[in-house]
């Protein structure tokens, strides 16, 4: 192990050993691995191999004194495993941003090409942005997007390129103290993508960016920041593998949408982390008068996933949406929901979440709508339907409606239900097996989201759920 | 089905666990201020239980109201209907849990708490949660708030009734289910 101390200058040597390979994870070979733990040298170190502005690092050392003194959230999930002196803050895979594919150490290309990720999309989307450990270190814009203005880069260059972004709204959609994890990423984060859109642009091709885990006991504490300014449109797509590991790792990012007046930002997230993973993500998007932010949100993966993102309705006539999938499967609990914040008026809201638990999983829908006293004639609709597939697990609907205001209109809807007898009954009286009715069910179930999805995701989740569901009537 | 009717102004707190089919209708017009509790705990197998409940609230009244729904034993069935008219100032807190245990496979729960705005200045609070433990259930919940319709009230003028008449007709219509 790599270890340094304050003040002087990173050694930058390389650095590898082997770890027993499990499934798809590479021999861990990095530049620079600081010790494990949380203290102040560690945000220092990160700042300074960053050589971040002085204004950053003050940023993350006050992130960290807010994340001492916040407690673990008292509701949800049981937490209490997560042991954050055994977690790595900061891995820097290679030195630096990959501009081409050829220049990529060939173990990370592996790794990608084993799931099967960019070579392929890479001409079909307008940039692709892979996230491997803390860093981006794959990134490639068509020359189209940036000659519309489009600045499209990993959060770490954007803060040296493009400062006053930073100064005008980095923290300030998720402040550092909102909760113990956005504190947690104000104090550590790195990576991550930026993401500004001038006015009147329309992004014709989605942005997209692919994050993964592979270091053990790896923490990943991505940052990414998207502006839309007036009139524009973006729409942004992440998607999560990570190979699997017997002991747990957190993932906890900060995410904040700028939405100025009537431009629209779409934020897609393909949630598939291994086992083991805590993924407990801030999401938050503020909107302008006629802006619309939509967030589409499937969560496979981790061990225990809390996530909740937002939209906060500031100008007249905003609208937010979200549809959302969550997929709980032995010893998961996805813990999701959506929170729809109503400040203006003639603002609207829908949220959309469906939810399958199986072999021992646990769902969860965690909302909150909320109508201040201003928002007149605000309107919100929400729907949540749970499937459970055996009495080994559960669901769990905690909708909160907060109306303050009279000439609101507010909508909820929830089910909980197993899949009818007479359905499978049917499909398997016209030659389907049992397997395959339960399959063909399930992705009836989930088509409103999946239907919103490109067709490249919406082809992987379909096939993520049909292996998760192999074997599991009995 | 046994029909009870019970007025919910004096009493803090009720429980109700029913040995045969039965209806509730209660009704509370939010004069006693406090916290109200109503437990609904289904230990029977079979027994099917349905809740009305009307409250109203004008200025100064504050509902604050909890009601809890525990299916125990297996095929029970519960029909929860909240109903509250809001009215100048009101105010309503509205807890409402469903709880479906491991134990009451089989069982069918429902529950809708419907808020009917009429005034200005209101504010609504609900949270109905629902807690399912087993798979073979059918549970559901709804919950709306809005205004009165404005083509009924329309409607109701146009044959004559003033705009207050009209709206006490509709805020009974609205408060006195089906059936009771």
């Amino acid at each position: 192990m790599l270890t340094r101390t304050r003040g002087k200058k990173a050694d930058l040597g390389t650095y590898k050993f082997v770890i027993p390979r499990h499934s798809f994870s590479s021999p861990e070979n990095y530049v620079y691995k600081p010790k494990k733990g949380l203290n102040e040298d560690t945000v220092l170190t990160i700042s300074e191999v960053k050589n971040e502005p002085e204004w950053m690092r003050d940023f993350r050392l006050k992130s960290l004194q807010i994340f001492e003194q916040k407690k673990m959230p008292d509701w949800g999930p049981d937490l209490s495993r997560i042991n954050f002196d055994n977690i790595y803050y900061y891995i820097k895979p290679t030195e630096k941003v990959e501009k081409r594919w050829e220049d990529i150490p060939a173990d990370i290309k592996n790794t990608f090409e084993r799931l099967g990720i960019p070579r392929a999309e890479r001409e079909y989307l307008a940039g692709v942005k892979a996230q491997y450990e803390s860093e981006v270190v794959y990134g490639s814009l068509l020359k189209e997007l940036s000659n519309q203005g489009v600045v499209f880069l990993d959060t770490d260059s954007a803060l040296k390129k493009y400062p006053k972004f930073f100064h005008e709204w980095f923290g300030k959609i998720i402040p550092p103290s909102d909760n113990k994890f956005s504190a947690l990423n104000s104090a550590v984060w790195s990576g991550g993508t930026f993401v500004y859109v001038p006015k009147g642009v329309q992004v014709k091709r989605p942005l997209q960016a692919y994050f993964r885990i592979n270091a053990k006991n790896m923490g990943q504490f991505e940052r990414t920041l998207i502006i839309a300014d007036e009139g524009s449109f973006v729409s942004y797509l992440e998607g999560c593998t990570a190979p699997l590991y017997s002991s747990d790792s957190l993932h906890a990012a900060v995410v904040e949408v700028v939405v100025k007046k009537n431009a629209r930002v779409r934020y897609t997230t393909i949630q598939n982390w291994s086992g083991d993973v805590y993924n407990l993500v801030t999401k938050r998007a503020r909107v302008d008068a006629g802006g619309v932010m939509e967030w589409v949100d499937g969560n496979i993966g981790s061990k225990v996933n809390m996530k909740y993102p937002s939209c906060y309705l500031v100008g007249e006539g905003a609208r937010g949406e979200m549809l959302s999938i969550a997929y709980a499967d032995v010893d998961q609990h996805q813990d999701t929901g959506a929170k729809m914040i109503h400040l203006a008026p003639n603002t609207s809201s829908k949220i959309i979440s469906k939810s399958i638990a199986l072999n021992g999983g646990r769902t969860s829908y965690r909302g909150l709508v909320q109508i201040s006293e201003s928002a007149k004639n605000a309107k919100s609709k929400v729907k949540c339907d749970a499937l459970i597939l055996d009495d080994a697990s559960a669901s769990d609907t905690f909708p909160v409606m907060r109306i303050d205001e009279s000439s609101a209109t507010v909508e909820h809807e929830a089910t909980v239900s197993k899949i009818g007898e007479e359905r499978l009954f049917y499909l398997m009286s016209r030659g389907l097996t049992e397997d395959e009715a339960m399959s063909l069910i399930v992705n009836g179930f989930i088509e409103p989201v999946v239907k919103e999805l490109p067709l490249e995701y919406a082809v992987e989740l379909n096939r993520l759920i049909e292996l998760g569901m192999e074997g599991s009537v009995g | 089905m046994k029909k009870v009717n019970i007025n919910f102004n004096s009493a803090d707190a009720l429980t109700l666990s029913p040995k045969e089919d039965t209806l509730y209708n209660i009704r509370y017009d939010g004069s006693k201020p406090g916290q109200k509790s109503l437990v609904v705990s289904l230990t029977i197998p079979n027994v099917s239980c349905t809740v009305y409940f009307g409250y109203k609230a004008s200025l100064g009244t504050i509902i604050d109201l909890v009601t809890t729904v525990v299916h125990k034993a297996p095929y029970t069935t519960s029909d929860t209907e909240i109903e509250g008219v809001l009215y100048d100032g009101g105010i309503s807190n509205y807890q409402g849990k469903v709880i479906v245990e491991k134990t009451a496979r089989g069982s069918v729960s429902r529950l809708e708490d419907r808020v009917l705005v009429v005034g200005e200045g209101t504010h609504n609070h609900a949270e109905p949660v629902m807690q399912i433990e087993t798979n073979d259930v059918t549970a559901s919940h709804a919950s709306t708030t809005g205004r009165v319709d404005e083509n009924q009230l329309y409607y109701l003028q146009s044959r004559g009734l003033s705009r207050d008449e009209s709206q006490d007709l509709l805020v009974d219509a609205f408060l006195t289910p089906l059936g009771v």
